[in-house]
Order: C-alpha cells, then sequence, then structure tokens
C-alpha cells in the first residue's frame, strides 16, 4: 500500500530503528526486512533509505562499519547505539498513544 | 578509489545500474573517501537486488525499476551529501566553514581592493586660476611692482653668477663681513645701483601680486617661487647699502633703503598670498627693523632725523595688517584634494594611491612628504577600509581652517587666556585623516610669527621716540606714557603676547624694550641666553628684547 510520504515521514526512522534493534544489518538486508516484518504494509522507498540511515549515523542513533560477509563480500552494518535505543523507547511510546488515540477517534475503541 | 578499483566494484552490475551509481557519485560533490563509502554501499545494494536474477535482460529490468525506485540521481546526491555532512566530527565543519568564511573574506577582499586601485581622480578645478584670481586686487598691471621686482632679481642673478665671491656673502649681514670683504660688496654696490634703483621704483608701487601659469593639470602645489630666493638677494643688497652709508654717516640714504626693504616686504604680505609669501615678507620687514636699530644702536643721530624717521615708519606701518591670511593656503589643500582622491560622483571618493605615491618618490617639483611611506606605516587597512574619503576630507579641511580663521584674529595673549592649547584642537581636527595630518602647514607657527612681526615692528616707533626724548630732555623716560603725554608718541603700541602695552624698563645709563615673548609672561624683561651668554632672538621662554642691541 503506498501511504501519503507525510505520514512515513516521521515513522520511517523509528521503523528502521526497532528493525536494527533486533541485530546489525546492511542496507539491502534492512529494506527487505522493513517489508518483511511489516508483512509488506510498508516499504522504504530505496532513495529515502540512505540519506536516513546517514541522518541517523550523524545523530549517533546508529552507527556504521564495514565487515566482510561470509560470501566474501564488503558490506556496511548499521547497529543501534545507547543513544539510539532510548530514542527508540521515547518514540514508540509517543506512537503507542498516537495509535491508541487514534482508535479512539476512530471509534474502534469506546471511552470508558 | 581509483578508476580501476571503480570499475572492477561496478563490473558485475548492469550498465545502466552503473551508470546511475557513478552519476549519483558525480553529483554528490564530496570528499573522496566518503564518496568512495556511498558508492559501495550502493552498488552491493544493486548486486544484492540482482543477485537472483537468471538473465542479463531480467537484471537490466530489474536494475531499471531499481533506480526508479531510488529517483532523481540529483536528488539523491544532494540528500546524501546533507546526510553525510551532518556525520562529520565538530572539528571539520568548523575548519571547512573557516575556510569558506576565509575564502570569502579573501574574494571580497580582491574585489575590494580593485575596485579601490582603478579608480582614477576627476579634476575639474582650476585652482592656479583661483589662486591667481584671489591675489591679484582690482588695479591696472602698471600699478604692480612684481614686474620690476622681477627684472631686477633677474640682472641680479646674472651678476651673482658673474661674481662668486658675492654669492657667498649673499644673505650675510654687513657687519659681519670682514673688512676685506666689505670692499668687495660696496663696489658691487656702487656698480649695480640702476638694480637697486628698479628695487625702490617697484616699492613705491601700491600694489604687488604674482600670476602662476596654469589649468586644471596643474597641481598647484607644483608651482614653485623662485623670484622669492631673488627678491631676498635684493634686499640683501638694500641691507648692505644701508649698512654701508650708516658706516659714513649717511643717514638719510640710509634710511631711505630700510624704508624700502620695509615696502617690498609689506608687499609680499600685503598680497595674501601663500604662507611662504607671508614669511618671506615678514622676513623682509623684521631686516628692515632689525636694521634700523643696529644702525640707531651704533650710531648718534640727531633728533631732526629721528623725528622723520619716525614719522615715515609711523605711515608705513598705519593701516597695516599683521594678521596671516590662510585664504590661499586653503587652495593647495582643495587642489590636493580633488588630485588624491578618486571621482564616484557623489562627493565621495577614496585615496587615489598613484598620486599620494608621487609625494614620495622624488616626482620633480613634489615636495618630499614622506605621505606615500607615513600611509603604508599606517597599515593597509587603514589606507583600504578606514582612512576619510574626499569628501569627508573637504569637511575636515573646512573645519581646521575655520578654526585657526578664529585664531589669527586672537591675540597669542588672548589665546593663553582662555585655555586654547592650539596643537591639541588641531590634531583633534585631523586626527586619522592621514592626508591632511601631513599637508597641513605648520599654521600655530606662522600665525604666531605673524604676532611676532607686529611688536617688533611696531616697537621701532617707542624706541626713536626715547632716543628722541632723550636727546631732547637729557634722559630717558620714567615710562612710555611719559612719551605721549609730551607728544612724542601718538600712542602705546600693545604687545599681543601680553594684551598690555609694550614692556619698558628705565636702567641706569639705558633702556629695555621688550614683549612678554611666546611664554606670554612678565620676565621683567629678562631674555633668554645661549651658552655664550648671547640674547637667543624670540626664544620660547623668557622675554623678546628689542632694546638695547647686541
Amino acid at each position: 500500500m503506498k501511504f501519503e510520504s507525510q505520514l512515513l515521514k516521521g515513522i520511517a526512522p523509528v521503523v528502521v530503528l526497532e528493525i536494527l534493534s533486533r541485530g546489525q544489518m546492511y542496507g539491502y538486508e534492512l529494506s527487505r526486512a522493513v517489508e518483511q516484518r511489516s508483512n509488506n504494509i510498508l516499504t522504504l522507498g530505496k532513495g529515502t533509505l540512505y540519506p536516513l540511515l546517514y541522518n541517523l549515523e550523524a545523530k549517533k542513533l546508529v552507527k556504521g562499519k564495514w565487515e566482510t560477509t561470509d560470501s566474501g563480500r564488503s558490506r556496511r552494518y548499521y547497529s543501534i547505539t545507547s543513544k539510539g535505543k532510548e530514542y527508540l523507547a521515547k518514540q514508540k511510546t509517543e506512537l503507542r498513544e498516537l495509535a491508541t488515540g487514534l482508535d479512539f477517534v476512530f471509534g474502534i475503541i469506546k471511552p470508558a | 578509489m581509483d578508476d580501476k578499483e571503480k570499475d572492477k566494484l561496478l563490473e558485475n552490475l548492469p550498465a545502466c545500474a552503473a551508470e546511475y551509481i557513478t552519476l549519483v557519485i558525480k553529483k554528490m560533490r564530496y570528499r573522496k573517501k566518503v564518496r568512495a563509502d556511498v558508492m559501495s554501499e550502493l552498488a552491493a545494494h544493486f548486486e544484492d537486488e540482482l543477485r537472483d536474477c537468471k538473465t542479463d535482460e531480467e537484471k537490466e529490468q530489474k536494475a531499471q525499476r531499481l533506480i526508479e525506485n531510488f529517483g532523481d540521481p540529483k536528488l539523491l546526491a544532494i540528500l546524501m551529501r546533507r546526510a553525510k555532512k551532518r556525520c562529520r566530527p565538530l572539528w571539520r565543519t568548523i575548519a571547512a566553514r573557516t575556510f569558506q568564511a576565509a575564502g570569502v573574506l579573501i574574494l571580497c577582499l580582491t574585489l575590494y581592493t580593485a575596485w579601490f586601485l582603478s579608480g582614477k581622480p576627476r579634476v575639474t578645478i582650476n585652482y592656479v586660476d583661483q589662486f591667481n584670481r584671489m591675489v591679484r586686487p582690482t588695479a591696472d598691471e602698471s600699478l604692480n611692482a612684481a614686474p620690476l621686482y622681477d627684472e631686477a632679481a633677474k640682472r641680479y642673478e646674472k651678476n651673482l653668477q658673474d661674481c662668486n665671491e658675492l654669492a657667498k656673502l649673499s644673505g650675510k649681514k654687513f657687519h659681519k663681513l670682514t673688512d676685506e670683504q666689505k670692499p668687495t660688496v660696496e663696489k658691487w654696490l656702487a656698480d649695480n645701483k640702476e638694480i637697486l634703483d628698479v628695487v625702490v621704483a617697484g616699492s613705491n608701487k601700491p600694489y604687488f601680486w604674482q600670476t602662476f601659469n596654469g589649468d586644471e593639470n596643474t597641481d598647484l602645489m607644483s608651482i614653485l617661487m623662485p623670484f622669492l630666493g631673488n627678491y631676498r638677494h635684493l634686499a640683501y643688497a638694500l641691507h648692505w647699502r644701508a649698512q654701508s652709508n650708516a658706516e659714513k654717516g649717511n643717514f638719510k640714504d640710509a634710511f631711505d633703503d630700510i624704508k624700502t626693504v620695509y615696502r617690498v616686504g609689506r608687499h609680499l604680505t600685503a598680497d595674501k598670498g601663500t604662507f611662504v609669501e607671508q614669511l618671506v615678507g615678514m622676513a623682509f620687514k623684521a631686516l628692515s627693523v632689525g636694521t634700523l636699530r643696529d644702525i640707531l644702536g651704533h650710531n648718534r643721530i640727531d633728533s631732526v632725523t629721528l623725528a622723520a624717521i619716525q614719522n615715515d615708519f609711523e605711515q608705513l606701518i598705519a593701516n597695516n595688517d599683521f594678521t596671516v591670511s590662510i585664504e590661499a593656503e586653503k587652495l593647495f589643500v582643495y587642489d590636493e584634494a580633488q588630485r588624491c582622491f578618486t571621482d564616484d560622483r557623489f562627493g565621495g571618493g577614496h585615496l587615489y594611491l598613484k598620486k599620494v605615491a608621487e609625494f614620495s618618490l622624488g616626482e620633480p617639483n613634489y615636495p618630499n612628504l614622506r605621505l606615500f611611506e607615513t600611509l603604508m606605516n599606517k597599515g593597509p587597512v587603514r589606507i583600504l577600509f578606514t582612512h576619510p574619503n574626499k569628501q569627508q576630507t573637504m569637511e575636515t579641511a573646512d573645519r581646521y581652517y575655520t578654526f585657526f580663521e578664529k585664531i589669527a584674529h586672537k591675540t597669542p595673549a588672548q589665546v593663553k587666556a582662555e585655555g586654547i592649547i592650539i596643537d591639541e584642537q588641531e590634531m583633534k581636527i585631523v586626527k586619522g585623516n592621514v592626508l591632511l595630518e601631513t599637508l597641513v602647514p605648520a599654521t600655530r607657527k606662522v600665525i604666531e610669527i605673524g604676532y611676532r612681526n607686529k611688536v617688533d615692528v611696531e616697537s621701532t616707533l617707542p624706541l626713536i621716540a626715547i632716543l628722541r626724548y632723550k636727546q631732547d630732555v637729557g634722559d630717558y623716560p620714567e615710562n612710555l606714557d611719559k612719551l605721549v603725554e609730551t607728544g612724542y608718541l601718538k600712542k602705546i603700541p600693545i604687545d599681543p603676547f601680553s594684551d598690555k602695552p609694550l614692556g619698558y624698563k628705565k636702567t641706569s645709563d639705558n633702556f629695555i624694550i621688550y614683549s612678554f615673548g611666546e611664554n606670554c609672561q612678565d620676565d621683567d624683561g629678562q631674555p633668554d641666553r645661549d651658552k655664550e651668554g648671547k640674547i637667543i632672538p624670540f626664544p620660547d621662554k623668557g622675554d623678546w628684547i628689542f632694546w638695547p642691541v647686541e
């Protein structure tokens, strides 16, 4: 499903950090993981992926390093930092509250 | 990463993918290492995406879809460059910004300097013409003494070349000549009576003015006045003749020559020309009265003759304006302002260094004012950015001359009483304007010399009156009021250095006439003396003594 870019804009960093929190990945791996773990609901445009990763790296939420894979190829792996974990936890809390609020608005949850 | 490594990285990718990645990296325009890393990442991503493709055609198609997904290469490059810039450490950011700022500054400075050096002045006013009109009275040329003086000077100069001996003596006072030198001088005086008669004739003309040739391109400051040097020779020749006649007892002829020298001096000061002309005129007047005092001091002259010379001098001095005129000097500064600044057509304009440099490069006809070195010592920043422009310089010049106009009309005693410290005020006005600081003359000193000249000249009247009184009454008067009471003197001159009547002290066998002098204090007629005990003429401390003569 193609979402409005503005809707995804704020979520993309959280999604990436959540996936990286489960283990380091390189760029291609990460973009596949986003699709798979969101049940193909979310897709990260390739033109967004790398700029996003570099921005997260600049904010010290992730760190990248070159490693050689089992197949002998060099890939740049990204892993979440402790600062990234703190940021992720905070953002997840806010998004849950947002989702709850929307559920109330849409009538999915009825107020007590 | 060199080209070989790049090719190796992209060799397994379809051409369109390799092209796309190359384009993105090229558009990124960032550090090589960073671009190499990004290139490796993108190439690895494409490899991973295309790994499962079985045929080249499939690879090509999937690569195209992937390229579409990545989007516009230029936009991607911009986003990645921005993001990578944020990754750089703070010190690198500061260094980069500093270099950028320095680069911008250097560029601005270069452009500014190029603009600064490219401007040219626009000379529009012919100040030579203005100067000529300023000094010329409304009178016919036949009433001008200058042509006669110039003729005499030309003939004298030719004689000077013929007589090397005379050339060495020119400027020496007659009583300082040796017994061997005096006959040489007296012979010359006799042989060249005609030249001095021309000077006498000139001195009896009512006016004097010189006319200079020039147009807008003629720098007023480059105009020389060699005639002043020649006039000086003539004045000393007349002084010699006066002293020579006095030694022989021909006092009437001696006094006639003294009056001629005074009249020549009066011509030069009356035309209100440049400071140089006025100073030379004052020097002639001083030579005239100095010669008179010498003769009176070394000879006994009868009362009738003294009365006649006193009367003549009263008429010569009457209506003399001893105030120094600064009008002509202004024109020099205005002329230099239009030559030393560029013209931006709004009245502004910055320094024109080429012209300024001429003042210091030994250009003929320019005074070596070391202006260029002075400017360089102040620093290029001062010259380029903070030196006042043309309009500001003109305004400062106006303030400067307005200030000195007021000072010129105050006696030194008034200036002291009002607590005006002229040098301080002057510096305050011109401070920061290197051009004016260098160009303006020693105006304060010239004004002071004007007042000195006044008291020097006016002191001759009471001096002669006292000598007459002594001869007639048998003693010197107790005070100068006595001379007025008894009709020997019309009025007592006022000393501008005290704003009181001229100083007088009767001694046991003589008298002292004095001025308070430069320090404007009454030292009771005590002069300043040198190591040998000789009175120093016009020192900055002690009184100025006009009588007795040494």
